[in-house]
C-alpha cells in the first residue's frame, strides 16, 4: 500500500519550511533513509531521509512551495521485490477508478477499509521467546477459599495448605485468621504481587513496595485524563476572613448537633452557588455526540486521602442540604473511605469535584480532572496575608483556589467567569446565605 | 393453451409483443388499452425505484441492494393474475413482484436500509420476507401450497427465483414435491442468464430450465420474459390450472439482468458490452412504449407526466422509510421466541446495562 | 393410565392432539403406511387419513422446507426425521429460516413446527445412526431443543411441544424407546418446556444428565447411596431453553457437579452448563464441574459402541473424583 508521507516535526517548533529541492524524482525507487528532499526552516536547511524502501508515487509540494508540518510530502508507494535503489522502473500508475465504490471487495455489506497495519508475527520474526516475568509463588486455593481469605484479611501466601498436593482449605484460611488475631475492622489487604523485604540493586540496597489495587486504579485513571482530556488550570486568591468568622461563630451551634463544621461545607455550597450560574463547569463531554452533558444535579466529589490512596466519594444533592447535614456527611464519608468501606455507589455521579490539599498544606496546585467532569477546585491552606482592603494594607484571611478545566469542553474565560463568581461568595458570607 | 402447445423440449418460446412492439393479436391477452398503459407505468415506477435505490446506495443511505432493471415485464405482468389470498414467495430480486402483490414501497424500502420491520408485511399481506439463500424458499410456497389444499381454502401459491437456483437441491426438492401432492404451487424462474458472474450455460447443461418440470410430472413453458403479454398470459394459465386442480407447472421467464448482482459487484468484470447492448434493444419498458404509440395511446406529455408521478412516489416512499427511526436494541432479542426465553432475558439486560453505563440512551421496543 | 414405552407415549401424544386439533399434519418418510421406522406413528395415518399423515418423497430439506409454509400459513406440522444424522440435510432450513421467520418479520410469520427425530447411541446400528447432535441446535438461534427420557416426559413435552408457537426439536433417545415403561395418563397433559427435572433429591453431589444418559445417572446414584453419598440428579429436558436456575439452586446446594452426556466433548452442552454454574454458582463450587462425555470421535460401529458411551462406571468414577477433590 502507497505511504503518504508527512512532513515531520523536524525539531524545536518548527511549523513549515519552504521546499528547496527534490533530490528524487516520480518513478524513482529509493532505499529507507535515503535522502528525499531538502527543506529549509527558519532553523536550517535540513534533509529529508525516505522513512521506508519503495517507489516514489508523487511529489506532493514543488520546489520553492512552503509546506506545513503535517502536511503531504511525498507518496511512495510499495518496493518492487527485484531491483536495487536508483534503479529506473517503469510508471506505476495508480490504479484505474472504477465505476463502483471502490469498498466494493464482495458482493454484499460493505468491507471496512480502515487499513491497520499489524505488527509482525512473531513467529516470522523468529525473535526469542518472551523473557520470563519474574517468579510468582503459586497459591493453590479453589474459590471459595481465596474468597474467604480476602474478606478475613488472610494473606495466602502465608497460609499453610494442608488439603491434598499443596492445596490450601478452608479450615487452613480461618486457623491462620484466628492465629494473627485479625480484627474484623481491619482493612483487608491485598495479595502482594511481590514479596515484600530488601533486596539489592546494581547500586545498592533497594526495598520494594507493591502498588495496592487502588494505587494501580489511579495510575490508569491518570493515564486515561492525561491522554484525553487538556487540563489548564488558573488560580486565584479568596478573600474568606469573613467567611471564617461565620464558620467560627457556628462551631458552637454545630456542636450542639455534634457536629464538627469545617470550611468545607461552606466552600462547598458556594461552588454550588457559583455552578448554577455557571453551568458548562458543571457538565461532562460527551464526545462521540460532539455535546456537553450539563448536569442539573449537584453531586460533589472530595477528594479525600486514605492510607492506600486518593479516593474521591461524592456528596449527593448539595444544593438540597443545610450546612450541618453536609458537615455530617462528609464526616460519615470520609470515615467509610478512611476504612475503606466505601460502596461503588458512594463514588460514582460527581459532577463537579473539590480537592482540599490545604488540609494537608501546599498553597496553588494543578489538581488533575476527575474524568468525565469537566472542571476541579483545588483548594489550599488558609494564609494571613497582608493585601489592600478598603484602600488601605491589612491582614486578611485569604483562601487559594486552583481551578482546573478540561479546555476542550470551556475557554479560560469561561473558567475565570466562574471563579470570579466563587470568590465574590466566599468573601462576603451575605451572598452565601442568599445562594442558600 | 399455452402449456399444451408449447413444447419446452424444442425450445418454443412464448413471444406475443415483440421488442419493435407489434404484437401477435391472436395469442394477445384481455388487456385493455387502459390496463397496458398501467401497466407501463407500474414499469417505469418499478425502474425508478431501481435506479434510486442503486444511487442511494452509493451514498451509504441504503444497504446492499439487488437490482432489478430489465426484468420489469416479470416483475409486474406475472403477479397481475393472482388474488389476495394467494402467497408469493420470492428470492431477493423480486422487490417489484412483492410490491405488486401488496407490500408498500415504504417497508420495501425500510428492509434494504436494513430495518426488519420492512419485512412485517401487512396482515392480509401474503408475500413472505424476502429470501437469500438461494433455492431455499420453493419449498416453502410448497409447504403453503400444501395448506390450502388441505384447507380447500381456493388459495395458490407461486414462488419466484433464478437460474442459478434451479442447481440447488432444494429447488428440485421442492418440485418433486410439488408434483407428487399436484400442489397448486407455480414455479416462476427468472432466469436473468446470469448467477452473479457464472452464466446460464455452465448452470445446467440442459437446454432449457423449463422441461426440468417435466422430470416432476409436470408441464414446463418457455416464455419471453421481457413480454407483458407473455407473461400475463402464461402466468394466467398457470393460474387457472393451479386453481382447479391441474396441479403445479414450471414457467421460465427468458429473461436479462440488466444491471450488476448487486450494488457491490462490478458486471463489467464477466460480461461484455455487446450483449448489454443487444438486451437493450428488447428492453421491456421499451417495447411496450413503442406498442401504447402504435396504439395511439402514448404521448411525450404523458410520458413526463407519469415519470414525474412515479419520481415522486418512489422519493416519497424512501424518505418515509428513512425517517423511520432506528430500532432499539432490544428489538434483536424481543422477537426471537413468542416469549423470550431467561437466557435472551438476560442477555438483553447486559447489554442494556453496558449500554447505559456508557450514557447510550436507548429508546423503548416496538409494540408490536 | 397405562403403563407405556416411549414410542407408546410418542405415539399417544399424536393420537390425541390431533384429535383435539385439526391443525396438526405428520409428514415424513414412512410415517403413514408403514408407521414410521420404529412405528411411533403407527395407526394414525388409518385415524386421520393420509392427507394429515403424509408418507413424503425422500427428501429432508424438503420437508423441513414444507413444514416451514405449512406452519406459516397456520397449520402446526409435526415433521419426522428418520434418524437425527438425516436432521442434518435440513439444517440450512432450520438454521437459516426456521429459526428465523419470526425475527425476520418481526413476528407477522411465524413457524409453530415440531421435528422429531430418534437420536443417540446404543442400539448397534450400522454407521450414522447413533447420532447426538443437541449442541448444533442449541447453538441456532430461533429454535427450542427438547430430549425426553421417560414416557411420561415424552408425552407430555410433546403436546407442549405441538403447542408452542415456535420451532421445537423434539429428540427421542432411541436406545430408550422401548427399554423403558411408565405409567402415562390418556388423554391431553403438558409437561412444561423450559423446565428441568430434579428425578431425585440430595445433598452431597449434583448429576445432570438428558436423554438415555438418565438410566446410567440413576444407577450411577444408587451405587452411590450405597456408598452413602447423597446424589442429587436432574434430567435436563429441554436443552434450549436450559433451565439453568433449576440446575444452579442444586450446586449451591451440593457444591459439587457432574455432567453426563453421550455427545461429543468438545463444546457439547456439558461445556455451557460448566460455564454457567462457573458464572453463577463459583463460589459455592468445592470441585471442578466434571463431564462425562462421548469423544470427538465418529461414533463407532457396534462392536466399539461400549467403549464409546458413557458408562455407569464412568460417571460413579466421576462422582468418587468430584467428591475426593
Amino acid at each position: 500500500m502507497a505511504l503518504e508521507f508527512r512532513f515531520p516535526d523536524v525539531g524545536e517548533g518548527i511549523h513549515e519550511g519552504e521546499i528547496v529541492r527534490w533530490l528524487v524524482k516520480e518513478g524513482d525507487r529509493v532505499r529507507p533513509d535515503q535522502p528525499l528532499v531538502e527543506v529549509e526552516t527558519d532553523k536550517a536547511v535540513v534533509e529529508i531521509p525516505a522513512p521506508r524502501a519503495g517507489t516514489i508515487l508523487r511529489l506532493a509540494a514543488a520546489e520553492g512551495q512552503k509546506i506545513q508540518v503535517g502536511e503531504v510530502l511525498v507518496v511512495i508507494g510499495e518496493a518492487d521485490v527485484i531491483g536495487a535503489a536508483g534503479e529506473r522502473t517503469p510508471d506505476v500508475a495508480p490504479p484505474q477508478p472504477q465505476s463502483m465504490p471502490p469498498d466494493s471487495a464482495s458482493v454484499v455489506g460493505a468491507l471496512d477499509l480502515a487499513l491497520t497495519e499489524l505488527p509482525p508475527s512473531p513467529e516470522a520474526t523468529r525473535d526469542a521467546g518472551a523473557v520470563s516475568s519474574a517468579q510468582t509463588r503459586r497459591v493453590l486455593a479453589i474459590p471459595s477459599v481465596r474468597k474467604l481469605a480476602r474478606d478475613l484479611g488472610v494473606d495466602l501466601t502465608q497460609v499453610t495448605p494442608t488439603g491434598p498436593h499443596g492445596r490450601i482449605r478452608r479450615e487452613d484460611v480461618l486457623q491462620a485468621a484466628q492465629q494473627h488475631q485479625v480484627p474484623a475492622t481491619q482493612v483487608p489487604k491485598e495479595a502482594p504481587t511481590t514479596a515484600p523485604g530488601v533486596e539489592q540493586d546494581p547500586y545498592g540496597p533497594v526495598e520494594y513496595q507493591p502498588l495496592s489495587a487502588l494505587r494501580r486504579t489511579i495510575a490508569k485513571a491518570m493515564v486515561t485524563a492525561a491522554a484525553t482530556a487538556v487540563p489548564v488550570t488558573t488560580t486565584d486568591e479568596a478573600d474568606v476572613t469573613d467567611l471564617v468568622a461565620l464558620r467560627q461563630r457556628s462551631r458552637e451551634v454545630a456542636a450542639a448537633h455534634n457536629v464538627h463544621v469545617t470550611l468545607l461545607p461552606f466552600i462547598m455550597k458556594a461552588v454550588v452557588a457559583a455552578l448554577r450560574q455557571h453551568p458548562t463547569l458543571n457538565a461532562c463531554l460527551d464526545e462521540a455526540h460532539d455535546r456537553l452533558m450539563l448536569k442539573r444535579y449537584y453531586h460533589l466529589g472530595i477528594a479525600t486521602d486514605t492510607s492506600e490512596g486518593l479516593i474521591v466519594p461524592v456528596v449527593r444533592n448539595v444544593d438540597q442540604k443545610n450546612l450541618l447535614t453536609l458537615a455530617t456527611e462528609l464526616a460519615r464519608l470520609t470515615e467509610l473511605a478512611r476504612t475503606r468501606r466505601l460502596a461503588l455507589t458512594d463514588l460514582r455521579g460527581a459532577t463537579f469535584t473539590i480537592s482540599n490539599y490545604g488540609a494537608i498544606g501546599g498553597i496553588f496546585a494543578t489538581p488533575m480532572l476527575h474524568l468525565p467532569e469537566v472542571a476541579i477546585l483545588g483548594v489550599g491552606k488558609l494564609l494571613q496575608k497582608p493585601v489592600v482592603h478598603g484602600g488601605e494594607v491589612a491582614i486578611r484571611t485569604i483562601l487559594p483556589l486552583s481551578l482546573t478545566f478540561d479546555h476542550r469542553a470551556l475557554d479560560g474565560a469561561a473558567a475565570q467567569r466562574f471563579l470570579n463568581e466563587l470568590l465574590m461568595t466566599l468573601a462576603e458570607p451575605a451572598r452565601l446565605v442568599l445562594a442558600l | 393453451m399455452f402449456f399444451e402447445r408449447y413444447d419446452p423440449l424444442k425450445q418454443e418460446m412464448v413471444c406475443i409483443l415483440a421488442p419493435d412492439g407489434s404484437c401477435h393479436e391472436a395469442l394477445r391477452p384481455a388487456l385493455d388499452d387502459q390496463q397496458v398503459r398501467q401497466i407501463y407505468r407500474q414499469m417505469w415506477l418499478l425502474r425508478i425505484y431501481d435506479r434510486k435505490a442503486v444511487s442511494l446506495q452509493r451514498q451509504g443511505r441504503f444497504g446492499t441492494y439487488a437490482q432489478m432493471e430489465g426484468q420489469e415485464a416479470c416483475m409486474v405482468a406475472s403477479p397481475l393474475p393472482l388474488q389476495p389470498q394467494d402467497w408469493m414467495v420470492t428470492s431477493y430480486r423480486e422487490t417489484g413482484a412483492m410490491w405488486m402483490h401488496g407490500v408498500p414501497l415504504k417497508l420495501l424500502s425500510l428492509y434494504w436500509m436494513g430495518n426488519e420491520f420492512g419485512s412485517q408485511m401487512p396482515e392480509g399481506v401474503r408475500v413472505l420476507p424476502l429470501a437469500i439463500p438461494v433455492g431455499t424458499q420453493p419449498l416453502h410456497a410448497v409447504g403453503l401450497a400444501y395448506a390450502g389444499t388441505y384447507r380447500q381454502d381456493g388459495s395458490i401459491a407461486v414462488t419466484y427465483f433464478g437460474d442459478g437456483a434451479t442447481s440447488e437441491g432444494d429447488v428440485h426438492e421442492a418440485m418433486n414435491m410439488a408434483g407428487v401432492y399436484q400442489l397448486p404451487c407455480i414455479f416462476f424462474c427468472q432466469n436473468n442468464q446470469y448467477a452473479i458472474s457464472v452464466p446460464r450455460r455452465t448452470q445446467t447443461a440442459a437446454p432449457t430450465i423449463a422441461q426440468k418440470a417435466l422430470a416432476y410430472g409436470f408441464p414446463g413453458i418457455l416464455v419471453d420474459g421481457n413480454d407483458i403479454f407473455a407473461v400475463y398470459a402464461v402466468m394466467r394459465e398457470a393460474v387457472e390450472r393451479a386453481r382447479c386442480g391441474q396441479g403445479p407447472s414450471l414457467i421460465e421467464a427468458y429473461t436479462y439482468r440488466m444491471g450488476a448482482h448487486t450494488t457491490a459487484d462490478d458486471p463489467t468484470k464477466y460480461r461484455d458490452n455487446a450483449e448489454l447492448e443487444e438486451w437493450r434493444g428488447r428492453d421491456p419498458l421499451l417495447r411496450v412504449q413503442r406498442y401504447l404509440q402504435q396504439h395511439g395511446q402514448w404521448s411525450e406529455a404523458w410520458e413526463h407526466q407519469i415519470l414525474e408521478e412515479c419520481t415522486a412516489e418512489v422519493e416519497q416512499a424512501m424518505a418515509e422509510a428513512a425517517a423511520v427511526p432506528p430500532p432499539p436494541p432490544q428489538d434483536m432479542f424481543r422477537y426471537m421466541f413468542a416469549t423470550m426465553t431467561p437466557q435472551l432475558m438476560e442477555q438483553e439486560a447486559a447489554l442494556l446495562a453496558s449500554l447505559h453505563a456508557k450514557g447510550e440512551s436507548h429508546g423503548t421496543a416496538h409494540a408490536r | 393410565m397405562a403403563l407405556r414405552t416411549l414410542v407408546e407415549a410418542i405415539n399417544d401424544a399424536l393420537r390425541c392432539e390431533m384429535a383435539a386439533d385439526d391443525r396438526v399434519i405428520l409428514l415424513g418418510e414412512d410415517i403413514g403406511r408403514e408407521g414410521g421406522v420404529f412405528r411411533v406413528t403407527e395407526g394414525l395415518q388409518a385415524l386421520y387419513g393420509p392427507q394429515r399423515v403424509t408418507d413424503t418423497p425422500l427428501a429432508e430439506s424438503g420437508i423441513v422446507g414444507m413444514a416451514i409454509g405449512m406452519a406459516i400459513a397456520g397449520l402446526r406440522p409435526v415433521a419426522e426425521m428418520q434418524f437425527m444424522a438425516f436432521l442434518y440435510p435440513a439444517f440450512d432450513q432450520i438454521i437459516n429460516h426456521l429459526g428465523r421467520m419470526r425475527n425476520r418479520s418481526r413476528g407477522r410469520f411465524t413457524c409453530p413446527v415440531v421435528i422429531r427425530a430418534p437420536y443417540g447411541g446404543g442400539i448397534h446400528p450400522p454407521e450414522h445412526h447413533s447420532e447426538s447432535g443437541e449442541a448444533f441446535l442449541v447453538h441456532t438461534p430461533g429454535i427450542k431443543v427438547v430430549i425426553p427420557a421417560t414416557p411420561y416426559d415424552a408425552k407430555g413435552l410433546l403436546i407442549s411441544a405441538i403447542r408452542d408457537p415456535d420451532p421445537v426439536m423434539f429428540l427421542e433417545p432411541e436406545r430408550l424407546y422401548r427399554a423403558v415403561r411408565q405409567e402415562v395418563p390418556d388423554g391431553l397433559y403438558t409437561v412444561p418446556i423450559g423446565q428441568a427435572r430434579v428425578v431425585q433429591e440430595g445433598t452431597d453431589v449434583t448429576v445432570i444428565g438428558w436423554g438415555s444418559m438418565m438410566r446410567e445417572v440413576t444407577q450411577a446414584a444408587d451405587i452411590m447411596r450405597g456408598e452413602g453419598v447423597q446424589v442429587e440428579s436432574i434430567d435436563v429436558r429441554t436443552m434450549s431453553p436450559m433451565d439453568v436456575a433449576t440446575l444452579i439452586a442444586s450446586v449451591e446446594k451440593t457444591g459439587r457437579a457432574v455432567v453426563v452426556h453421550e455427545a461429543p466433548r468438545t463444546c457439547g452442552l456439558g461445556a455451557e452448563i460448566v460455564a454457567q454454574i462457573n458464572a453463577k454458582a463459583l463460589l459455592a463450587l468445592q470441585a471442578p464441574v466434571e463431564r462425562v462425555t462421548g469423544f470427538d470421535t465418529v461414533f463407532p460401529l457396534p462392536q466399539l459402541e461400549k467403549y464409546y458411551l458413557p458408562t455407569t462406571e464412568r460417571v460413579v468414577e466421576a462422582i468418587r473424583r468430584v467428591l475426593a477433590f
